[in-house]
């Protein structure tokens, strides 16, 4: 049973090797590639929850522009290693969303917990992506006038005011109010809210 | 060539000459043959005009058959029939065959085979006419001429763009493509630069900057370019997806019509993109041109792939050859920390892996020699990092020869020119003849010197007034030739001119300390001596010496 998988990039094979025979040895499945750019080709979106461990200071690719380019193809959470250890850069990849800044040479106990923290980002991640595109094909199932009153409901109106709002009767803004909730599967106003912000239908 | 009698063509009309025109032959297969072959065919009486001529040729000249009889080829044909009716009056005259060619005439390319027909006793009966329509075969061999000029082209721009220098390079290959252009007769063409964020739109031969568009809002484009397609769009409008709405602004707004665009990647990486464009009218791309400026384009990524490699190679030998001059003991430490590490990254996951697999129950022995053997591994090329480094830094043993310290001086000033120049310093040299011959390894002294020189410009760096100058000067003293390197910076510090020479002390925050240690072995192998002292009213003063050579050594 895998822990998940790791990609490691470096350029250097014997880190790729020894790195790989580490990971292994923890349950990880273990891909390495020698640049982020045989990484980007070879990349495809992985079932397992997975992270990136980077060699920062590639040449002909900075760490951090790879870093935006992967979000481009795969929001995976990213460890770096560094060789030098250049603090500005690991604040800068910090920012953006690396879970760890680590330097060359990393010792286990420093390194093993780092994969852990990004692979359990990775996977809250993906349950959040799940939920989010779950609640995208519920929203859809709505009619347009029922997203108009999920939007204006979750804006803080009254039945009352949604009525006057769309020129219906109360009553008629409590049927639509009510198919919303069955639709959504909400249980509360409050969980309407919170469902609605999700899938960016505010305002509608 | 004569015609003989005996030989008759497979086309050649029944020779009959009372047979009067337009009667049916008495070979009605002949005729069959005559009227369907596929080239043109026509027989001129011996006053030189038509008496038969089948459909072929008078679809070439556009003329019916039945227009053709009883007129020359002139009147039927103006412009090639004047060149017609005098190869049948040559035919006429000489009784020889004759070949032109004709054309162009209304783009088409003739060939005419013009022969006698001889009846018994070698009368000349009339003459007859085989006209070949050699069009497709001009067009194909135009077309090859026109691949071979293409190619001519993309060899002649990828020997030029492999001379100039890298900083040339793009307007080089901005102007190869508009090069292309002109060839194909497109009317625009440019390199688009791709950045991470925007990409870089620049009008061909000029350096501006024509516009710049968020990578975001042309992401269709993009993203065709980074999968490596080629976009051949004679209607931008209607050929590019509803998603590409921005890509439609952008072509709107240039006024773009048809576009063609090739994707430019260096070392596995979209660096740019080739793009063609009209404005006037809308073209349709042929896969013959698409094609061509492909294997441009692929060119063009060799040239900047190779120039890139170059760059990157020569940069480093370069820095390398840098380091090793200024002696920066410093900087080429980091260099080998950097080295270093890879091996012990890979020793220490390595030996920590062998650690777990001793502890994990079902793992086997091999698995832990194997981890075992690359720590042996990488420990030896750590070792292998270092060894390279020692020798770097000039720990071999100085190779002694007669060396010129004067014209030495001179060199090594001029090299850490344009460092000191960096620094806001200027050196001057001053020697005093005759200064005695010496002996050394020249490659070790220009290091110390660089080294005094750079540490000199250094400590004029911060908060000492101009003129910031390094003064070196070198005379003989007894029988030795000295060399001091005077600064007018803050001088050294009470105290740490005892201990200016062990390794590890440095008043810098960079660096660690093995430069004045390193200059000092070198000089003490050397059989010489450096010191320092503070100067008048300010500054410090580094002096080394170097004994008078054996003359007979």
């Amino acid at each position: 049973m895998s822990n998940g998988t790791v990609y490691v990039i470096d350029d250097d094979r014997s880190v790729c090797s020894a790195l790989r025979r580490l990971l292994a040895s923890h349950g990880y499945s273990v891909e390495t590639f020698l640049s982020p750019s045989d990484f980007l080709r070879a990349y495809r979106s992985p079932e397992t929850a997975a992270c990136v461990v980077l060699d920062v200071g590639f040449p002909g690719m900075d760490g951090l522009e790879f870093q935006e380019q992967l979000a481009s193809v795969a929001a995976l959470p990213i460890v770096f290693l560094s060789g030098t250890s250049d603090i500005a850069k690991g604040v800068r990849a910090m920012k953006k969303g690396a879970v760890d800044f680590l330097s060359k040479p990393v010792a286990e106990d420093v390194l093993l917990p780092a994969i852990e923290q990004a692979i359990a980002k990775d996977l809250a991640d993906r349950s959040r992506r799940e939920w989010q595109q779950d609640l995208r094909v519920r929203w859809e199932q709505l009619t347009p006038r029922e997203k108009e009153v999920a939007g204006l409901v979750v804006s803080g109106m009254l039945n009352k005011q949604v009525g006057l709002r769309l020129h219906v009767s109360e009553k008629t803004v409590k049927v639509h109010r009510a198919r919303v909730m069955e639709k959504m599967q909400a249980d509360s106003v409050a969980d309407l809210v919170r469902m609605v912000d999700a899938v960016g239908g505010r305002g509608v | 060539m004569t015609v003989r009698p005996a030989v008759s063509y497979p086309d050649t009309p029944p020779l009959d000459p009372d047979r009067p025109e337009g009667a049916s032959s008495s070979r009605p297969e002949l005729d069959e043959i005559y009227e369907r072959a596929p080239f043109g065919l026509a027989r001129f009486n011996t006053a030189g005009r038509y008496e038969k001529v089948n459909s072929f040729l008078a679809s070439l000249h556009r003329v019916p058959v039945e227009a053709h009889i009883g007129k020359t080829a002139a009147e039927v044909v103006p412009g090639i029939g004047e060149r017609i009716d005098r190869a049948i009056a040559d035919v006429i005259r000489t009784g020889e065959r004759r070949a032109i060619s004709l054309g162009p005439d209304h783009e088409r390319y003739l060939a005419a085979e013009i022969y006698p027909i001889l009846g018994d006793g070698l009368t000349l009966l009339g003459v007859g006419a085989i006209v070949r329509d050699l069009t497709p075969i001009v067009r194909a061999e135009r077309v090859l001429r026109d691949h071979a000029a293409f190619e001519r082209l993309i060899g002649r721009i990828s020997a030029r763009l492999a001379r100039i220098p890298a900083h040339e390079i793009e307007s080089g290959i901005e102007e190869a493509v508009g090069e292309a252009a002109r060839f194909l007769r497109i009317e625009h063409g440019a390199l688009l630069r791709i950045g991470p964020r925007d990409l870089e739109w620049r009008g061909i031969g000029e350096s501006r900057v024509f516009r710049t568009i968020r990578r975001t809002r042309i992401a269709w484009f993009v993203e065709a370019m980074r999968e490596g397609r080629v976009l051949a769009l004679s209607d931008v409008r209607v050929e590019m997806p509803d998603s590409a709405e921005g890509e439609r602004e952008v072509a709107a707004a240039a006024g773009v019509k048809s576009l063609l665009a090739f994707p430019l990647s260096v070392g596995g990486n979209l660096s740019g993109a080739i793009v063609y464009w009209t404005t006037e009218n809308d073209r349709q791309w042929d896969a013959e041109i698409v094609e061509r400026l492909l294997l441009l384009s692929q060119v063009l990524a060799n040239v900047l792939d190779r120039r890139r490699a170059e760059d990157e190679s020569s940069r480093q030998r370069e820095e390398l050859f840098h380091l090793w001059r200024l002696g920066t003991v410093n900087q080429l430490t980091a260099t080998i920390a950097h080295d270093v590490r890879a091996p012990l990254t890979a020793i220490v996951a390595n030996a920590a892996a062998a650690a777990r697999f001793l502890d994990l129950p079902g793992s086997s022995v091999d698995e832990v020699r194997e981890a075992l053997i690359e720590i042996q591994r990488d420990g030896q090329r750590a070792g292998d990092v270092v060894a390279r480094a020692r020798e770097l830094l000039g720990r071999r043993e100085p190779c002694l020869v007669p060396i010129d310290l004067p014209q030495l001086l001179e060199d090594t000033v001029e090299l850490a020119h344009s460092t000191a120049t960096a620094l806001g310093a200027v050196v001057i040299l001053r020697i005093d003849r005759p200064v005695p011959p010496v002996e050394g390894d020249a490659a070790q002294i220009q290091q110390v010197v660089l080294n005094l020189i750079a540490n000199a410009a250094e400590s004029m760096a911060e908060a000492t007034p101009p003129p910031r100058e390094v003064l070196v000067r070198c005379r003989g003293e007894g029988d030795q030739a000295v060399v001091a390197v005077e600064d007018r910076g803050e001088g050294l510090p009470e105290g740490a001119l005892e201990r200016l020479f062990e390794p590890f002390l440095t008043t810098k925050e960079h660096g660690l300390g093995l430069g004045l240690p390193l200059c000092k072995a070198i000089i003490e192998r050397h059989g010489g001596k450096i010191t320092a002292e503070n100067a008048r009213p300010r500054g410090a003063i580094f002096r080394f010496s170097l004994p008078r050579a054996e003359e007979d050594s």
